[in-house]
């Protein structure tokens, strides 16, 4: 069953206390953002931290009393099963500004208790599945990411990303004010960003190569290594290095 | 007018951002003070704007297939020839 709520359900001050609260008993990082587990809310509280870092899905599990930290797999509740994991992956596109701040949203609640207006149901929001209360992102279809236009779109989104970050970290004042972690937390933001950024331009290339190149065939011998293998062959170190960092 | 390659791209570009502040105005700091209507008409929009970047990445990728398959029906430049100004000079 699959709720979703109203804009004006959240009764805001409620979400302010609450959210407060919340995060003195659980002392979440800055990035931390997700899942909330209402029904287990009064002994162990679950929240699942899935970070920025779209491509790899990187998830984490909290133990509310304990606050310890748990590596866990990136989940996919049944409602959103249909839609494909893609989907949740394109909702990480405008993380680091609304994947942050929709914590804020973060209410317990009861599922009864908030209307199934279809606006809602249409656009994305909060909902209740299950006992549970998930995000949901706009309702994009799940588009291949590896075409020309959807990597040209990724690069879009990486570059406006990067300036919000260096706007922050190329001001002198503004820098000045962040505490030493924070300040680290932006520069290892800016340079994840920048990586990012020289992956979409080397996929783009290499889509492009894809749909220049023919196919090599299978039976074809040659020792030469086509533009292709040697875009695939850096892009696979790319992502190892991803992986390693 | 005929869409060009670097059109779509701007376009794209203009709606990402686009998307980036209806978001930002969305799920941001501002939050309680907005009004559900406000809320509403913003989630609409975010909506709207996601439809359109599916839209312009589609075209992107017909454009550039069409531009590979059939480069002769292929519109690859399209100047806007402004006029307005110092910079009908240039």
């Amino acid at each position: 069953m699959l709720q979703c709520l109203f804009p004006e359900a959240f009764p805001q001050r409620r979400i302010v206390t609450y959210l407060d609260e919340w995060k003195k008993e659980t002392h979440p990082s800055s990035e931390d953002i997700a899942f909330f587990d209402e029904a287990s809310a009064s002994s162990k509280s679950v929240l699942f931290a899935v970070y920025d870092e779209r491509l790899l899905g990187h998830a984490a599990c909290k133990d509310r009393n304990d606050a310890h930290e748990v590596p866990c797999q990136l989940r996919v509740l049944p409602s959103l099963a249909n839609r494909g994991v893609e989907t949740l992956l394109l909702s990480n596109l405008f993380d680091f500004a609304a994947f942050k701040r929709w914590t804020r949203l973060l209410v317990p609640c009861s599922p009864a208790a908030f209307p199934t207006p279809d606006f809602f149901l249409n656009s994305g929001g909060l909902a209740i599945d299950d006992g549970k209360m998930i995000l949901l992102s706009p309702p994009v279809r799940a588009v291949r990411r590896d075409t020309v236009g959807s990597i040209v779109d990724d690069l879009v989104v990486t570059n406006i990303q990067m300036w919000h970050v260096q706007e922050c970290l190329y001001e002198p004042e503004s820098l000045n004010a962040l505490s030493k972690s924070e300040m680290l937390h932006w520069l290892h933001r800016g340079t994840w960003l920048n990586l990012v950024r020289n992956r979409c331009i080397d996929n783009l290339d290499a889509a492009l190569g894809r749909i220049l190149l023919p196919a090599p065939s299978e039976n074809a011998s040659t020792n030469e290594t086509t533009l292709s293998e040697l875009l695939e062959s850096a892009q696979a170190s790319l992502a190892e290095f991803m992986t390693m960092t | 007018m005929a869409e060009t390659l670097g059109s779509l791209i701007d376009k794209l570009a203009i709606c990402d951002l686009k998307i980036w502040h209806c978001h930002d105005q969305l799920f941001g700091a501002e939050l309680p003070q907005q009004s559900g209507e406000e809320l509403r008409n913003l989630a609409a929009k975010s909506l709207s704007l996601q439809t359109q970047r599916e839209r312009l990445i589609d075209e992107i990728n017909e454009w550039v297939l069409k531009a590979i398959t059939q480069p002769q029906a292929t519109v690859l430049t399209d100047p806007k020839n402004k006029l307005y100004g110092h910079f009908r000079r240039e």
